[in-house]
């Protein structure tokens, strides 16, 4: 069900229960980062993340402030500044379980969940390490190929996250979002149990009635909360009209490599 | 020597631009890749049709190197913008990409590609966690399994050229000979590793990557050293041609803000 009208984005992110399968978008995909640090504010632990497909800042910042059991995801990058450090010395540590993945298995496995399906079969990955990790995809035989054809194909089994969270241009007043060309974040809300999205502003009027405007919206069926969060992708860009802070992420990337310089910056973000 | 001044990754780059060809449907990943695409885009290739992982078609850089698949850099000038489940789940996965360009942080003699860690000794059947850890297999998987042919661009230092990676991200030739056919890949496989010194094709039966070419500020012997198996030398290698002062303009138009210039 939907919660009535936009909600504040600590009662958005108050309604993430500790121990969900959180999914979210890799940096450039919507990420909803307002919405993260108020995650980090209420202490949230034991999130299994799963990345959409990849993972990037949001992750390495909730692998800093202990919030997460599980992640699996197809990389894990800060932009150029490489691997997250918080990520890199939860590995280290041992505290962290990583899921190995690629772009299309991520995909794949909402595609199954959306359709209500058991799994989504899947060309390559075959041959790999990436499947010694991963004991929950099997490999058959292509019961459709002929007999003396084995075609072997990896099966990636569905996956219906807890809860999707990400960061959009527009809602309205009925929670229909408007995700423009970001179309696996209809995937995405699909094949979640409850989608939970961040907003730059409020439509006036409704986007699906707007013949310009409904092919890129996200019916509210699929929206089960709406809050507003001008500039809610911050630091990370958001289309054309908010470009990255490359300040911010640069000096995150330096001082993340220490306890108490990640310590201090998350101190400063949470604020 | 043509006099002209270059560095290695300029080389690198307009060698794997030489790769690709006219009018080819051809995916790029970030950084030394999309800048050795576009090279072949503003040179020899006009016709190319270029795409991300992330779904941006028809795009050129502006203002610089993208730092990402999907950045305004590269976006922002797109003839079409679609998803990563369109670009490698549709495109790449059924087969109707030309060529792919990845990246590797390891790659071994069959051409198989690690991107994901590097151990101390062996991982052992239960997965313990690297030494170093990695970005991850990403869309370059999916690269690897179903473009057509792929080029594979590393730095050549000999820690990154293996007898055998230590963890397969992306599939080359895997075993060698026909291993790789026996997994019903779309793709074809690497048909070339470029590096910084010079370019490996693989045998055409054994599949192992030889020395095709080297370039004229390297030798024989120097990549050799550089390479952790026993570097054949293919049928025919030669000396692979200098850029010219054409090449050369068309990869700094497109590398403008000389991220291929500040390293050796």
């Amino acid at each position: 069900m939907r919660d009535p009208g936009p909600v504040s984005v600590n009662a958005l992110a108050g309604s993430i229960p500790d121990g969900a399968r959180l999914a979210l978008p890799a940096d450039y995909g919507g990420v909803a980062m307002a919405a993260t640090f108020a995650l980090i504010r209420r202490g949230a632990r034991r999130l299994r993340l799963f990345g959409v497909p990849t993972s990037g800042l949001q992750t390495d910042l909730l692998i800093g402030a202990g919030a997460v059991e599980t992640l699996e995801t197809a990389g894990m990058a800060l932009g150029e500044s490489g691997v997250g450090p918080r990520f890199r010395d939860a590995l280290r540590a041992g505290g962290l379980v990583v899921r190995d993945s690629t772009c299309p298995a991520q995909h794949a496995a909402l595609q199954a969940g959306e359709k209500g399906i058991p799994f989504l079969p899947l060309r390559g990955i075959l041959g790999t390490d990436l499947l010694a990790g991963r004991q929950d995809w099997p490999v058959i035989r292509n019961p459709l190929a002929g007999e003396a054809d084995p075609d072997p194909i990896v099966l990636i089994p569905a996956v219906r996250p807890d809860v999707a969270l990400f960061h959009a241009a527009l809602a309205d007043a009925a929670g229909n979002v408007w995700i423009g060309l970001r179309r696996e974040l209809a995937t995405l809300a699909h094949a979640a149990r409850r989608t939970l999205v961040t907003v730059e502003a409020l439509h006036p009027g409704n986007l699906l009635e707007d013949p310009l405007m409904a092919p890129g919206t996200l019916p509210h069926l699929y929206v089960a909360q709406v809050a507003v969060a001008p500039g809610g992708s911050w630091p990370l860009a958001f289309g054309e009209s908010h470009p990255a802070d490359d300040g911010a992420l640069a000096r995150y990337s330096e001082a993340a490599k220490t306890d108490d310089g990640f310590a201090a910056i998350l101190a400063e973000w949470l604020r | 020597m043509s006099g002209l001044d270059y560095t290695r990754q300029e080389m690198m780059a307009i060698a794997t631009g030489r790769e690709i060809r006219d009018g080819e449907l051809a995916i790029f990943g970030v950084g030394l890749s999309m800048l050795a695409g576009f090279f072949a885009q503003a040179h020899h290739a006009p016709n190319v049709r270029t795409m991300t992982e992330g779904g941006v078609y028809g795009a050129t850089p502006v203002g610089g190197l993208p730092w990402g698949i999907e950045c305004n850099r590269i976006s922002s000038n797109a003839t079409s913008f679609t998803n990563a489940i369109d670009a490698l789940g549709f495109l790449v996965a059924s087969g109707r990409c030309d060529v792919g360009i990845i990246g590797a942080a390891e790659v071994d003699k069959f051409g198989n590609v690690n991107t994901t860690g590097i151990w101390e000794g062996p991982i052992g059947p239960t997965f313990r966690p690297p030494k170093t850890r990695l970005t991850g297999a990403g869309g370059a998987n999916d690269i690897a399994c179903g473009a057509k042919r792929t080029i594979i661009m590393v730095s050549h230092e000999r820690k990154r050229f293996s007898e055998k990676v230590a963890y397969i991200s992306s599939p080359g030739y895997l075993e060698g000979g026909d291993a790789r056919s026996r997994h019903g890949f779309n793709g074809g496989g690497p048909a070339a590793i470029v590096t910084t010194l010079g370019i490996l094709r693989p045998h055409p039966e054994t599949r192992e990557f030889e020395l095709a070419s080297w370039f004229s500020f390297s030798n024989i012997e120097e990549i050799k050293a550089n390479t952790g198996w026993d570097l054949k030398l293919a049928a025919g290698a030669h000396e692979a041609p200098e850029p010219t002062a054409d090449e050369l303009a068309a990869l700094r138009r497109v590398d403008e803000t000389g991220a291929l210039r500040k390293k050796g």
